[in-house]
Formats: C-alpha cells, sequence, structure tokens
C-alpha cells in the first residue's frame, strides 16, 4: 500500500518524531495538492438528467481537466459570457455546448443549454466510461482525482512534503530548516518527474 | 549498475557514516532503492514495454490499470512496427485536433498522448469488430532493493551516481546535516542536468 510506504518513508526521514496522526492529515493534503499537477488523473461517465441543468461530479473530483457531452467537448464559460450569449440562459433548452462553474458551491457543473434528453446511462462493462459500452447523449469528466495510495514513484516527493508541513508546526521539534530543505527537495523531484518522457527515444 | 552492498558503502561514505551508525545499512539501501525508482522515473534509462490490446472505440486508458509498472509512457508503436506520433499538451491538444475526439475512430491509430500523468489517450480509436494491439514503452518503476548481497541497482553506471546523490542528500536531511544536504542536492540536480544533456 503505498499510504503505507510513504507514512513509514516519513518516520523514516524524521527519525519517529514525525506525529503519526497529524503525518496521515498531512497526506491528505498533499494529495489534494497534487490535483493543480494532475498527477492522478481519470474519467468517468455523468449521469445526465433531461430537464436538469447541474450535473453532478464525483466525490473524489479535485481538479476538472475537461468536460465532455455527447461526443463534444464543451466549453468553459463564467457567468458574465453566459450572459452575454444569451439574455435567460438558464431556460434555454438543447444540447448542451458549454458549461459553468461559477454559480456552483458544490461539486457539480452548469450546463448550458439545458439538456432535452435523459440517456441510456453508461454501464461500463468494459470497465472504460467511452468505447463499446458508451451510449449517445452522456457526459463524461476528465479530471484530476483524490486517491487514497499515490502513483508508487511519488513516494519519496509526498514524504517529503509531509515532512516540510511537519516541520514547520508549532511543536517540541519545530525545525525551519528542516522543512524548507525537504520542501525544496519536493519541489524539485516534482518538477523533474513531471517533464515530458517521450524525448526519450525508444 | 552496481551491487548492493556496494552502493550502501559508497553512500555511508559520502555521508561520513561508513560505520552506519545514525543510518543503518538497511535503511540506507530501502532508501537508496526510493531513489532509484525516482531517477529512472526522471532519467528513463530502464525502459520496457508492454503489449496493449486496443478496445474498439476507446481513446482512454488508466495507466496505472493497464501498465501497472510504468511511469512516463515514452513511445506507443503499432502492430506493423510504425511509431505513433505524440501529441503535446494533453486533453486541450487534442480538442485542437478535434472537440471530438473522444469518438473519433480510424482503421489504425495515428498518435498518442497523456492526459495528466496517469490517463494514456491512443488516438483514434479502432473501429468496432477490430483487434489491434500496440505496444507501449515505458519507463520502468525498478524492482525494490532488499538484499544488499543479492541485489544490484539496474540502471547505467553514470545514474548511479545520481541515486548515490540523492540518497545521501536523504540522510544529510536525516542527520539534520543541512549544509551537507543543500551540497548534495545541488551535486544531485548538476548530475541530472549533465545526464540529460547527453546523447543518449
Amino acid at each position: 500500500m503505498a499510504r503505507a510506504d510513504v507514512l513509514a518513508l516519513v518516520q523514516t526521514l524524521s527519525n519517529g518524531q514525525a506525529d503519526p496522526n497529524l503525518a496521515l492529515v498531512f497526506y491528505n493534503e498533499v494529495v489534494n495538492e497534487l490535483a493543480n499537477e494532475e498527477w492522478h488523473s481519470t474519467a468517468t461517465p455523468l449521469t445526465i438528467t433531461s430537464g436538469q441543468s447541474v450535473v453532478n461530479f464525483p466525490d473524489r473530483l479535485l481538479r476538472l481537466i475537461q468536460l465532455i457531452y455527447d461526443d463534444d467537448v464543451l466549453s468553459k464559460l463564467n457567468l458574465r459570457e453566459l450572459e452575454s450569449l444569451k439574455q435567460g440562459w438558464r431556460s434555454v433548452k438543447g444540447t448542451p455546448v458549454a458549461f459553468t462553474l461559477d454559480s456552483e458551491t458544490v461539486k457539480s457543473a452548469e450546463l448550458f443549454p439545458v439538456p432535452n434528453q435523459t440517456p441510456t446511462p453508461i454501464i461500463p462493462v468494459h470497465g472504460l466510461p467511452v468505447g463499446e459500452d458508451y451510449q449517445p447523449g452522456n457526459a463524461v469528466a476528465i479530471y484530476a482525482e483524490s486517491r487514497t495510495d499515490v502513483l508508487p514513484y511519488l513516494n519519496l516527493p509526498v514524504a517529503l512534503r509531509i515532512l516540510a508541513k511537519e516541520y514547520i508546526r508549532e511543536s517540541d521539534h519545530m525545525d525551519a530548516n528542516y522543512s524548507q530543505l525537504a520542501d525544496m527537495l519536493a519541489k524539485l523531484l516534482l518538477e523533474m518527474l513531471k517533464e515530458d518522457g517521450s524525448a526519450h527515444s525508444i | 549498475m552496481i551491487v548492493g552492498s556496494q552502493l550502501v558503502t559508497a553512500i555511508l561514505n559520502r555521508a561520513r557514516d561508513p560505520q552506519g551508525i545514525a543510518t543503518s545499512r538497511a535503511t540506507c539501501l530501502s532508501l537508496a532503492s526510493t531513489c532509484q525508482q525516482v531517477v529512472n522515473g526522471i532519467l528513463g534509462d530502464v525502459i520496457a514495454s508492454q503489449s496493449l490490446q486496443l478496445q474498439p472505440r476507446t481513446l482512454i486508458y488508466p495507466l496505472s490499470s493497464f501498465v501497472a509498472s510504468a511511469i512516463t509512457v515514452v513511445g506507443v508503436r503499432d502492430s506493423s512496427g510504425r511509431d505513433l506520433t505524440h501529441l503535446d499538451d494533453g486533453a486541450d491538444g487534442l480538442a485542437w485536433v478535434s472537440t471530438r475526439w473522444i469518438q473519433d475512430v480510424s482503421d489504425s491509430p495515428r498518435c498518442w498522448s497523456m492526459i495528466g500523468h496517469d490517463l494514456l489517450v491512443i488516438y483514434p480509436a479502432v473501429r468496432l469488430g477490430s483487434s489491434q494491439s500496440v505496444t507501449v514503452f515505458y519507463s520502468q518503476l525498478t524492482p525494490a532493493l532488499l538484499n544488499e548481497m543479492n541485489d544490484s541497482t539496474v540502471v547505467p553506471g553514470e545514474t548511479d551516481y545520481a541515486i548515490e546523490q540523492l540518497t545521501e542528500a536523504l540522510i544529510n536531511l536525516k542527520s539534520r546535516d543541512y549544509e551537507a544536504c543543500k551540497a548534495s542536492i545541488e551535486k544531485y540536480a548538476a548530475t541530472i542536468k549533465q545526464i540529460n544533456a547527453e546523447s543518449r
């Protein structure tokens, strides 16, 4: 289990000083921060209901990368753009072409126009959101998600980030130098790992 | 490529702890094992390949599910031996090619892309009834070093220095020797930069 490996690495590098309970809290924080760099990307179908403009995202979603409705990539617009596009845009029905996140307080998006058909739900027999299982009229969200276990090669950078948080908080072992170096090394490793693998020859 | 025992001895000497007092040999080996995985993810020295059976009308493949030991995809080759073109910019790049990219189909795939770091896209998808496979080349998650007498690193000799320097940085950090840690990190970054600059 990657989470257990990360927490063990944290204890090793801190010589046992790191609080194990807080290490778990910091682990979850770091996993959420990784979403900004789209490390844990995935795609899932979304439930669409005729007459309902709001579509709910999975709880695990942290950062939406792309939203697709019925084969088309939807444009992301803000409220002002939608209002300039069409007064009373919320009452327009049809095939969605755009969405906005501006007015939503939970993990959801509002589609424009409002979908006017309820599709046959996707049942992922083949384990994938598109392909043979895909039914027309459905939506697919591609996003960075929260995971219990990080990708295994991220164990070290994640452990270093946890240590950076651990050693900057108020405690009997607070150490700004340690925190700064751990954070610096974590950032360096993540930047190096992000670089495009296609530069290597095969 | 270096045997685990020699690697541990070299690292502990660098960290000025040749007897393994502050950091045991077992701990040092474990840290070096983790560092080898990270360094190979960065440099891509150890490349492996795996066949991927294409599902009809499907472009998106979760990398950690289909190719579990992959860190980064470095290339994709179809069954005829042709390398597929790499498309940059992930989902945005695909949307530039076609706003209906998710359902585009063809007789054979032409290119590949990554969305984030865990979604491999083979574009376009193959048609229903078509049975094709591609070979995915990737930088491999190297096996763990468990026994210093039996296990060796699997990367080229020049990359062993990078592993030593990164592990040394971790040991110095663990020992609270911050000046030495900073120096190790700088040496490690310079080694990576030098290795990347060489034609490989």
